[in-house]
């Protein structure tokens, strides 16, 4: 097994309310979490479970309120291109077209034009824009936009890529079909992915393990290892034991729906 | 495409039918002739007036008055309204402690103050270029703050996370992003330049379009009064449909 990226031991996250009448909301309480170098993290957990929050933390757009976060042993800071978000809305800056919004970071931190160039003719290649460099985002379909911020994050080549319901708001079609070009891209990329869905049978198909969280305050129930062998395909869905461990993952789910 | 052009022409088709009415209406002598001079008429006196001009000066000289003015007013107000706007926007304190004054002043109509920037400022261009300014300012400031409130949290956390510095995020996001409601703020500023043109011309101006229409209404001359408020209309049309054209190029992104 790969070593530890991403280490997070008793986080805690508090919201204060907006009025003395409001009470606090408690995300996440006591929550651990250990994601390995290239390790594809799948989170499930019922809705408002804190998801969210915690890939915000892991981003550095929040701070916990208590415990530990780490990556590589150091303490996560303010958000940073190590870490680049594939967020659930299409983040694209509408007055740019593909090829600069795909490249906009690494411009302003000054990466080498050549290179750059280069590494962003690869991936686009590979994700399937290569005729769409000098498309704007208004051109393109909902599908296309979650491609162009996919290859976004290839080209800043971070240490994890945190992907927050990505494909949440695709058609199921175009789901399957983003669901391959992820398989495929991390096939030849390797990256850490940490994904957060409400899909069972996505973070089954997608992952390394399925980290099942608790209802509100968020904890770690389970971690659960999704043992099919990759490369992964579609056909997965019709294998027994996929049903099986799908089955499980969605039991452990109702049993955090229904204790209310 | 064709729809457009459909719509162009019903658009070309009213101003026609106006003029038809207009001019039918003069025939059958259903209007004083002195109130309401026929379209052929008012053809005679502009082709006069550029001939002759109004009032001892060219009339292109009074069209040109009055641009200057507005122009004037109006770069005065973009050139210190977008960037006071912009940080207003960036900075809740600062406009925490601008809100109160400018809700104040916003309701008071401009024209209200012309007599008194005429005793502040003289009966020359200070005082009309001032009005003028002073109320596109306000315009273009609570646009430009709005504009740059209203940019998305999704987009600045997305640049962010690319790892864009501060300013990087000010330059490359917070104003292109902001760049519809600048666009907004520029056509509505020139609305109310040209519109204030003509107030602040009303008092003690010796040319410009108010100018002619004031003097032309005294004598009782109807049709050169008609041909100042035509101008008038042409020329803010025309400003317009420049600005529109603009904006259309600078927010070619938004796919309209």
């Amino acid at each position: 097994m790969n070593a530890d990226l991403i280490i997070a031991r008793g986080l805690r996250k508090v919201y204060p309310g907006r009025s003395e009448n409001d009470a606090p909301t408690l995300a996440l309480e006591a929550f651990d979490l250990r994601v390995a170098e290239h390790e594809v993290a799948c989170i499930v957990g019922p809705s408002g479970c804190g998801k969210t929050t915690l890939l915000n933390l892991i981003a550095g757009f929040e701070k916990p309120s208590e415990g530990e976060l780490t990556m590589r042993g150091k303490p996560v800071g303010g958000p940073g291109p190590e870490r680049s978000v594939v967020f659930q809305q299409p983040a694209l800056f509408p007055w740019l077209n593909v090829w600069d919004n795909v490249t906009l970071g690494p411009r302003m931190r000054g990466v080498d034009g050549n290179k750059l160039a280069a590494a962003t003719e690869r991936v686009l290649a590979n994700i399937g824009l290569e005729g769409f460099k000098l498309h704007f985002p208004y051109q393109l379909s909902g599908g296309m936009r979650q491609r162009v911020q996919i290859a976004r994050v290839l080209v800043a080549s971070p240490d994890v890529i945190l992907m927050d319901e990505p494909f949440g708001s695709l058609d199921a079609q175009t789901r399957i079909i983003m669901h391959e070009v992820l398989l495929r891209l991390w096939a030849e990329y390797k990256p850490t992915i940490f994904f957060i869905t409400h899909d069972v049978e996505e973070a089954l198909i997608l992952g390394d393990h399925v980290y099942v969280m608790s209802r509100r305050p968020g904890r770690l129930k389970a971690k659960i290892e999704v043992p099919f062998p990759r490369p992964r395909g579609y056909e997965l869905i019709g294998d027994p034991g996929f049903a099986a461990l799908r089955s499980k993952v969605v039991g452990m789910l109702r049993e955090e729906w229904e204790t209310k | 495409m064709t729809r457009i052009a459909t719509l162009r022409w019903i658009s070309f088709g009213s101003v026609v039918a106006l003029v038809t009415v207009w001019s039918i209406v003069s025939w059958l002598d259903l209007a004083r002739p002195d109130a309401l001079p026929s379209p052929l008429k008012l053809v005679h006196t502009f082709v006069a007036m550029i001939g002759e001009g109004y009032g001892g000066s060219p009339l292109l000289k009074h069209v040109g008055m009055s641009v200057m003015r507005a122009l004037s007013g109006f770069l005065a107000a973009v050139v210190l309204g977008v960037p006071f706007g912009i940080l207003i926007g960036r900075h809740p304190v600062l406009s925490a402690a601008v809100a109160p004054i400018i809700g104040f002043f916003r309701p008071i109509p401009p024209i209200a103050f012309l007599t008194l920037f005429v005793f502040y400022f003289g009966i020359g261009e200070a005082s009309k270029i001032g009005l003028i300014f002073m109320a596109a300012f306000w315009y273009v400031v609570l646009n430009c703050a709005d504009g740059v409130r209203a940019v998305p949290e999704l987009l600045i956390r997305a640049a962010e996370n690319a790892g864009l510095s501060k300013r990087q995020l000010f330059f490359h996001i917070i104003i292109p992003a902001s760049m519809p409601s600048i666009m907004t703020a520029l056509r509505a500023a020139s609305a109310i330049s040209w519109t204030l043109v003509v107030a602040s011309e009303l008092l003690g101006a010796q040319a410009g379009l108010g100018f002619i229409i004031l003097d032309a209404a005294q004598y009782f001359n109807i049709p050169a009064t008609f041909i100042g408020i035509i101008l008038i209309g042409s020329i803010g049309l025309m400003w317009e449909l420049a600005l529109s054209y603009v904006q259309r190029h600078v927010l070619h992104w938004q796919g309209r």
